[in-house]
């Protein structure tokens, strides 16, 4: 436990710079967005609007994209330079402490970025009112108008899930999201490229869940419990497949 | 700066929790921010003490309702975890289905007239409508009002007779439908001497009501307002004539006669509110006693001045008569000139409530809302919102009921 203690915050502080900036990207780029966006010809849109058509949708997706990026990029910098993965595996702790740590981090890191996308949410919705208030006064502001705005907007339902099986979800998605593309990079290095079916399974999955979300089409609770539990199951999966990598050394 | 480095996982942990936790729930406990208060314009809300208005304020993905009872205002508002379909048809508006127990009526043809019933407690677009038939004698096709004026429904059992107008001299009948049949039942034949002769002619039917267990015929007589009321087994059970209730009418053009109309069972009180031909803003409500034979007992003149009805989306229009005064709930649209310069979607509306005494207005007040945030959309952009915006886009008062 010590150990994996120890493991986890020499992650964590080995990537926490790159991660800090992503963050705050995150947190900056919707609050511009939506600043420019903003003007006298579009007074009468509401905040879910705005927020959509000034691009920061598309930005959060390439930030994902981004951050898993650069996971991928953490895995590999062990191979390259100080060629610290040959370290790592001599120390004198179980190959599963190793790999949990590391992906302990990668979820730390992950929901780091989520809590500052949702503080940009609240500060955008602030900064767009402060913004139609200079243009025209109060009298296009709604009242209640981010709460209103996160239960019309099918995004931001995803942002701020309400439910239960909603937040199921959410978990499911991140860990299943997190967890693959770790294993991904483990099979490319292990030379197991059958693993990448289940990657491509996972994302696929992943794409559809959140295109039923979007699109407000899963009406009945066993359809989310179902993708959930799929996503669950094959996260296990990259799990124990990745310790099982990284317990025989096929890693390296 | 070690012991940061050191223990980075719980300095990052814990502001990430509670973040997560703060971010959400403050949106979510912020439900109860919405506006919901009633305001007085005239006289004093304790006149509201013998009634219960209830409605919701809702939209498909949340609902803030509310009941004001014993002149007190209670509201709460309850998300849905799934968009929940907006209650279709509460309201009759001329020419769409006419909805009564869950069920939505739909009337067509002449003579023979084939009625589709619907059931929309689930869903109003999956459901095919089933079918059946009235065979009458009736040989005319001028009518009063649209068809489904002629439809009432008594237990859950439907009944129907063919609004048609002066003209008309022969028979005419009130029919029933027992449940599974797909042809409807004779109740009652009748038909008017008055209208035997052309010169004479001037008895006009202009719909079906009931009240308690009792069918009330609404009948225009030359321009007085004749009831007639029937047992659902077809005994005459009364009658009354409330004269020159109906404008004096100059030319002959075609004229129709809609109206609502407002039942109080436990008082066997029926209350019908009719629009004026000549002032489509003012109604005329009469209120009639049926607990021995039938008396009109209140005339109320309602003028919405400078306000039209609220006909974007379904409006609310709810009457009661109880305890010798009669109390309105309505939806109404701002239409004084200030708003004029806006699109007619754009101006606000308004949950009015009036109590009349005597003929008299009381009381006025309103139940304010945010409803009139949701039409900001449409203040600078001429587009009118379709169908599809009810309860997507736009908020709506719903299930309002007065007792």
């Amino acid at each position: 436990m010590e150990s994996f203690y120890r493991l986890l915050n020499y992650e964590i502080s080995s990537m926490i710079k790159g991660v800090l900036l992503i963050c705050f990207l995150t947190l900056i780029l919707p609050v511009i967005l939506i600043y420019r966006t903003v003007g006298s010809h579009n007074l009468n849109e509401r905040f879910e609007e705005i927020y959509a058509s000034s691009g920061t949708i598309v930005v959060f997706y390439l930030l994902i994209v981004i951050l898993l990026t650069y996971y991928i990029l953490r895995v590999y910098s062990g191979y390259w330079g100080n060629k610290s993965i040959y370290t790592f595996l001599t120390l004198p702790v179980n190959r599963r402490v190793i790999y949990l740590s590391k992906l302990s981090a990668f979820m730390i890191c992950f929901l780091l970025f989520y809590v500052t996308k949702i503080l940009s949410v609240h500060i955008g919705y602030h900064v767009f009112i402060l913004r139609v208030d200079r243009i025209a006064g109060n009298e296009f502001i709604m009242n209640n108008g981010l709460f209103l705005a996160v239960l019309r907007s099918n995004y931001l339902q995803i942002l701020f899930p309400y439910s239960f099986h909603a937040i199921l979800s959410n978990i499911a998605i991140v860990i299943c999201l997190v967890t693959s593309v770790y294993y991904a990079a483990l099979c490319e290095r292990s030379q197991k490229y059958l693993g990448f079916i289940f990657v491509i399974l996972s994302v696929g999955l992943t794409v559809f869940v959140l295109i039923d979300r979007i699109n407000r089409t899963i009406y009945d609770n066993s359809g989310w419990y179902i993708s959930s539990g799929f996503l669950l199951v094959l996260s296990l999966f990259f799990i124990w497949h990745s310790i099982k990598l990284y317990k025989r050394g096929a890693i390296v | 700066m070690r012991l940061l480095k050191k223990h980075l996982a719980i300095f990052l942990i814990l502001p990430i929790v509670i973040g997560i936790g703060f971010l959400n729930i403050n949106i979510y406990a912020s439900k109860d921010n919405g506006t919901m208060y009633l305001k007085d314009h005239k006289g004093d809300r304790s006149v509201l003490q013998d009634i219960t208005i209830e409605g919701e304020l809702r939209d498909v993905f949340h609902s803030t309702s509310f009941k004001l009872e014993k002149s007190e205002l209670k509201t709460d508002t309850l998300i849905y975890s799934y968009p929940n379909d907006m209650p279709y048809g509460l309201y009759y508006i001329p020419g769409r289905p006419l909805t009564m127990n869950g069920v939505a009526y739909e009337v067509m043809g002449n003579r023979t007239f084939d009625i589709y019933e619907r059931n929309i407690e689930n869903s109003l677009v999956t459901n095919s409508p089933s079918q059946s038939t009235v065979s009458t004698n009736v040989m005319s096709r001028f009518y009063t009002n649209q068809l489904e004026y002629g439809l009432t429904e008594i237990d859950g059992t439907p009944y129907f007779t063919v609004v048609l107008d002066e003209s008309h001299a022969g028979e005419n009948g009130i029919y029933t439908k027992s449940s599974q049949s797909f042809i409807w039942d004779i109740v009652k034949y009748y038909r008017f001497e008055e209208n035997q002769d052309p010169d004479t002619s001037n008895i006009a039917v202009l719909g079906l009501e009931s009240v308690g267990d009792t069918l009330v015929l609404i009948l225009k007589n030359e321009n007085n307002l004749s009831v007639k009321t029937y047992s659902t087994v077809g005994f005459e059970l009364g009658e009354t004539t409330l004269p020159n209730f109906f404008e004096e009418q100059n030319d002959s053009s075609f004229k129709e006669y809609p109206y609502e109309a407002f039942p109080n069972d436990d008082e066997m009180l029926l209350t019908l509110s009719f629009q004026t031909n000549s002032a489509p803003l003012q109604r005329d409500i009469v209120t009639i006693d049926f607990s021995e034979g039938a008396e009109v007992i209140d005339v109320v003149e309602l003028l919405l001045d400078e306000i039209t009805l609220n006909t974007v989306t379904e409006p609310t229009s709810k009457m009661l008569y109880k305890n010798n005064k009669l109390f309105i709930a309505k939806t109404v649209r701002d239409d004084r000139p200030s708003m004029r310069n806006l699109n007619q979607i754009a101006r606000p509306v308004y949950f009015v409530i009036y109590v009349y005494e005597d003929g008299k207005l009381i009381y006025q007040g309103e139940l304010v809302s945010d409803f009139n945030d949701d039409i900001l959309l449409y203040k600078t952009d001429s587009t009118t919102p379709g169908p599809s915006s009810n309860g997507v886009q736009l908020r709506n008062f719903v299930n309002v009921t007065i007792e």
